[in-house]
């Protein structure tokens, strides 16, 4: 049996493990990808917001919409998997904003959409290279994202 | 084995393709969002420099005048929406019924159209005239019973 032979043999067994390894872990790999840059493009959607606001920013997002007197911060993201519809595996996003002396505003409330809409933005963004229209269907509908489907909804609390 | 090698190597490219791509896209948004959030902090800053100006000028009193140099208040950066501009719409807007100074952002970097801020002034009897050789753009002078600011309309517009 000659050295060539059993160089091949081992190289070909090593080879196949991590083979196997990524193939099993690639649609792993490849939704956490997807969620991981969708949990981020929200985040700065609504740090965006939220520092334009902060600066007295008003914008044309609706009329009845009421601003922060305080200082608002986006505290946490959170992501979660909310079943599946027409084969879209919908994940709802969740940003949680501290309206430090103000008094919380409804998730429902216009501000919230609008909060919502900016966020739901960068996420359309962040998959398709260009931006879509901030406006209240944007927030209902959520963005579709190959088999995915998003929701953004906005979380207040004092504090 | 050439067959096997090739397939994980198209496994791992793109795997690395995937990441890359995600980076790339975020990275740009976050220069872009950074850039904005800069950008509108400076327009406000300039509503507050004009405030300022025209605040002095009234407290003043009658033949008090400043002058803001180009290097100050420079409209063409300040319309501008390339790098070193702020994408300020002009004119830029004294509402003497409000008594504010009204600036607005454009916002297409980031997807929303346009971001507004109001500034606070003290005085009402404030009015708008062409510069002339004596009184060069952007010159607010008080007359006694008006503050006058000499710039041209495309710049500036008193309602």
């Amino acid at each position: 049996m000659g050295e060539k032979g059993q160089v091949s043999l081992e190289f070909i067994l090593v080879t196949g493990v991590l083979f196997i390894i990524v193939i099993s872990l690639f649609p792993y790999l490849s939704q956490q990808n997807v969620l991981n840059k969708a949990t981020t493009m929200a985040r700065d959607g609504g740090i965006y917001a939220l520092s334009l606001l902060n600066m007295g920013y008003t914008t044309s997002f609706d009329q009845d919409i009421s601003y922060p007197t305080d200082k608002w911060r986006l505290k946490d993201v959170e992501i979660a998997y909310a079943g599946e519809v027409n084969s879209l595996k919908i994940y709802n996003l969740t940003l949680k904003v501290g309206t430090g002396g103000d008094d919380p505003p409804s998730s429902e409330s216009n501000i919230g959409k609008f909060l919502g809409a900016v966020a739901t933005n960068y996420i359309f963004y962040g998959f398709n290279g260009y931006w879509t229209t901030v406006d209240s269907n944007l927030w209902a509908n959520g963005v579709t994202i190959s088999d995915y489907k998003f929701y953004v909804r906005v979380e207040f609390e004092s504090g | 084995m050439r067959g096997q090698i090739s397939l994980e190597a198209i496994m791992v490219l793109g795997l690395t393709i995937i990441i890359l791509t995600s980076l790339v896209s975020i990275n740009l948004e976050r220069l872009n969002t950074a850039r904005e959030i800069g950008e509108a902090g400076e327009a406000r800053i300039i509503g507050e420099l004009l405030a300022t100006a025209i605040n002095n000028v009234y407290a003043n009193g009658e033949g008090f005048s400043l002058y803001l140099s180009s290097a100050t208040l420079n409209f063409t950066l300040l319309n501008s929406t390339t790098i070193e501009g702020l994408g300020v719409q002009l004119p830029l807007i004294v509402d003497t019924s409000s008594r504010t100074i009204n600036i607005t952002k454009n916002s297409s970097k980031t997807g929303m159209e346009v971001w507004n801020v109001s500034i606070s002034i003290i005085p009402a009897n404030i009015t708008r005239e062409d510069p002339t050789i004596l009184y060069p753009q952007t010159t607010i002078r008080n007359n006694g019973s008006f503050v006058i600011i000499y710039a041209n309309q495309t710049y500036i517009r008193v309602l």
